[in-house]
């Protein structure tokens, strides 16, 4: 009986919403857990367990495992599996220990006697500096495709790298060792990697960074920071310490100057897209979460959002486009995964920087709803504009339009000073709009594009075949390389 | 290891009865104490006399003991009955069971007027204001009693956009002049029997207002209006007559008054050692904190892998890293005197063996 009426409600809502603009709601439903009582559940990192359990890691130093949390969210269960850590910020499961990565170390923690309470704690590496500043944590990834875990460890403040490898990228070898991988970052908080196994990392707004960024890890680079130049000495596998970046100058500037720059992918627009960019997730769930399969999607502290980045590879350097995806989680994102079934865990707290979301702490799960929306799915660049791919098909007259989309460019001002306006603003003129044979891509030409800058592009007067708006229709590619052809 | 009560509020010249029901795995007692008693210091310097303490149950020869319970073994119940002492004021309580009052104590007040209202509800409303809104033209998110009777905010955990209207009654003890102080962060309006009593109704940071009204002895119908923006939070509700002083309405006392941002979350250690790995102050940048039952405690340094700090009494306070970004080094709790012994750093205190079960290392001169 009970059952019965609550399926009435419902359909009744659904039948309401059909008349209305689509909402995010209609196609990715986020679900809140209740946490236990006795603990802030500030979740800083997510990790799959066997049998659909989960291990999250919290900024308290606990490791709690959940089990059901891919199904009724009144039957969640959570059991205490370890405490006492500093911040775990970084959790990895492999052979039946959990690898976490907390401010100090990296630690293999096992339950040997079944009890669901790590009884071994096996530190792997900690041979990197802590010199007490709050700032320097320690972000960890999942094994790589060769067996490995990469740290990203925070600098000493937000200018400084005081004691050894802040700033830094490290890779762990399973016996331990330590090995420097790129230099110049400021303050990561997600680390994971794309569908081929490339690492990507996020960075927040600060020194040397005009905007949060989500970065591509390429052994041997440098990520833009030059606060940690200093341990090139100690790293005689990254070759001679780079030439300093010069200050107030430009990114695309600096490239042609210092070799090992590696430009942000995607810079992560502050104040539109977020302002302090957190986990990484990439669906590899083939179809389960969507139609955005291998695509990253990129959560957002103070947003309490997560956005989607369309990547690609021109002349050699990562790139691409971030989108709005999904807002209204209860608080900071900062930990997250996605399960084989396609289900984003995502969770975190507004604690010393405050989140939209209101509340103090969140545990959450996004679900498709199995609807499609309508969405711009990929955009690419092309030699004199962008090639647009859309998830439906789209009304040819409103999409081969050029006045059915405004357009602008911009970049940061690359600097030593905290973050940075947008800047050397570029109107493009959109010449042609040419919507393609499938009805379901639109070849952009632009008159003009410009090297290094962001490239903004808004598609309000564009509609699907069947009269709908696109549901986000604002999307940021950073255009680090123009393609030739 | 915590009363559940911590303060509570007796009329001077009552008969009293305390029933304490020791749900906890270790022994406890609760002290009453004069006024002005510094009990952690003198729970701290039983210590100091262990084997006597323990003689006597853990009960110092001390005059200003006003009432106590015997010593509760776990599990178990005991109560006393005691008549309040006529003078009013607040009288410090505590477990003098060793290592236990930096967490184990509390107050009773004594006081004319007991704090807080009668038949309190709140209905809580979401919306985002630039001062006090019209309530009355609102459909409440939720509503609710509150047992206690103490205005609080903590009544879900939305921190920004809402608003909350308390009603309740005020039982005024005699016809006078009576002074009420709020403070709220943001806007607050305290109306009694509908008229506005005292207001401070825009967004702003908590600062104290006080207005003095004339009451008839009797039962008042008490309303309090509340919203916050963004950022911090805060309520504070008091009032005093002739013959009492400041009484609170509400839960939080006002920041002014009490309760610092960066203390009150202590580590609580019960039947299994607690472990605190963050910045303990003297014990470097890589300290593992360790409670134990019965409160002893200690700061291992794993940076220089050395034994550094011992103590004894409560374990580690958590609100300076807990509450904040997590930064600052965070003594530890427990008795500074001669309870904490800083380990000098010359002395070797350990080495690590080659294996596990090798040989222990012999000393070289």
């Amino acid at each position: 009986m009970m059952k019965f009426s609550a399926f009435l409600i419902i359909s009744f809502a659904s039948a309401l919403v059909h008349a209305a603009d689509p909402k995010e709601s209609d196609f990715y439903k986020i679900t809140t857990f209740d946490t236990p009582l006795e603990t802030a559940m500030e979740v800083s990192s997510i990790e799959l367990l066997p049998g659909g359990k989960l291990a999250l890691g919290t900024r308290r130093g606990e490791i709690w495992t959940v089990s059901g949390a891919n199904a009724e969210a009144a039957k969640v269960q959570y059991q205490l599996y370890a405490a006492g850590q500093h911040e775990v910020m970084g959790l990895a499961w492999k052979d039946g220990s959990l690898f976490t990565t907390n401010r100090y170390e990296v630690a293999r923690l096992k339950d040997e006697d079944g009890d669901g309470r790590a009884d071994l704690f096996d530190t792997l590496t900690d041979k990197w500096g802590v010199s007490g500043d709050y700032h320097e944590y320690s972000f960890g990834s999942r094994f790589d495709k060769n067996g490995d875990l990469w740290i990203v460890l925070c600098l000493t403040g937000s200018f400084n790298s005081d004691i050894d490898f802040r700033g830094w990228a490290m890779r762990v070898k399973p016996d331990g060792t330590l090995v420097p991988t790129c230099s110049g970052i400021r303050s990561p908080a997600g680390i994971d990697f794309d569908a081929d196994g490339e690492v990507y990392y996020s960075d927040n707004q600060g020194p040397w960074h005009g905007s949060s960024t989500l970065q591509h890890l390429k052994p041997g680079s440098f990520q833009g920071h030059p606060g940690g130049f200093v341990w090139y000495d100690k790293a005689p596998n990254m070759g001679p310490r780079p030439v300093e970046p010069k200050d107030k100058s430009r990114m695309v500037k600096e490239r042609e100057r210092v070799k090992e720059l590696l430009p942000p992918a995607v810079y992560m627009v502050h104040g539109k897209i977020g302002n302090s960019t957190s986990f990484i997730v990439c669906d590899t769930s083939k179809g389960k979460f969507g139609p955005f399969q291998k695509q990253l999607f990129v959560a957002d502290q103070c947003f309490s959002n997560i956005s989607r980045v369309f990547l690609e590879e021109v002349n050699g350097i990562k790139q691409g486009v971030v989108f709005p995806f999904l807002q209204g989680f209860k608080s900071g994102l900062i930990g997250g995964r996605m399960n084989e079934n396609g289900q984003i865990f995502a969770g975190g707290s507004d604690r010393g920087w405050g989140a939209k979301g209101g509340k103090p702490h969140s545990f959450e799960r996004v679900d498709w709803t199995g609807k499609v929306p309508f969405e711009v799915h990929e955009m690419r660049a092309r030699p004199d504009g962008f090639e647009l791919t859309f998830t439906e098909p789209v009304d040819p007259v409103s999409a081969g339009n050029p006045a059915s989309y405004k357009t602008r460019a911009f970049t940061y001002i690359y600097q030593a000073d905290y973050g940075s306006p947008e800047v050397d603003d570029v109107i493009p003129q959109i010449t042609k709009a040419v919507v393609g044979a499938d009805n379901k891509s639109v070849r952009l030409t632009f008159d003009k594009l410009t090297k290094g800058h962001v490239h903004e592009l808004h598609l309000d007067g564009v509609k699907s075949a069947s009269g709908l708006p696109v549901l986000h229709a604002s999307a940021y590619y950073t255009l680090n390389e123009i393609p030739a052809k | 290891m915590r009363y559940d009560v911590t303060d509570f509020t007796v009329k001077p010249g009552d008969e009293v009865r305390v029933v304490l029901d020791n749900e906890d795995d270790m022994p406890h007692n609760l002290l009453i104490f004069q006024p002005g008693t510094d009990v952690l210091e003198l729970a701290a310097s039983l210590m100091d006399k262990p084997e006597e303490t323990f003689k006597n149950g853990y009960v110092p020869d001390d005059p200003r003991l006003v009432a106590r319970s015997t010593l509760i073994q776990p599990k178990s119940k005991d109560e006393f009955i005691f008549k309040v002492p006529e003078k009013v004021g607040v009288y410090p309580f505590v477990c003098t069971f060793p290592g236990h009052a930096a967490i184990m104590n509390g107050r009773m007040h004594v006081s004319l007027v007991t704090p807080g209202l009668t038949d309190l509800k709140f209905a809580l409303y979401q919306g985002k204001w630039e001062k006090l809104p019209d309530f009355s033209g609102l459909t409440p998110h939720r509503e609710g009693d509150i047992p206690d009777g103490l205005v609080q905010i903590e009544l879900d955990d939305y921190k920004n956009h809402f608003g909350i209207v308390y009603t309740g009654k005020l039982n005024v003890p005699k016809d006078g002049d009576y002074t009420f102080s709020i403070a709220g962060d943001d806007g607050l309006r305290l109306l009694i029997d509908g008229k506005a009593a005292v207001e401070n109704e825009g967004s702003q940071a908590a600062k104290t207002k006080a207005a003095m009204t004339r009451l008839a002895a009797g039962v008042r119908d008490v309303r309090v209006e509340y919203f916050q923006t963004e950022g911090e939070l805060g309520i504070y509700l008091a009032w005093k007559g002739a013959e009492f002083s400041n009484t609170a309405l509400s839960k939080r006392l006002h920041a002014d008054t009490k309760s610092s941002d960066t203390t009150g979350m202590s580590l609580l250690v019960g039947s299994e050692p607690e472990i605190y790995r963050n910045f303990i102050a003297k014990a470097d940048a890589r300290p593992i904190g360790v409670g134990y039952p019965g409160g002893f405690n200690l700061a291992w340094d794993a940076a220089q892998m050395n034994l550094v700090l011992l103590w004894r009494g409560g374990f580690i306070d958590t609100a300076l890293h807990w509450k904040h970004r997590g930064g600052g080094e965070q003594p530890p709790m427990g008795r500074i005197k001669c309870a904490r012994v800083e380990i000098p750093r010359c002395r070797s205190w350990c080495s690590i063996l080659p294996k596990p079960h090798g040989p222990c290392p012999t000393r070289k001169r």
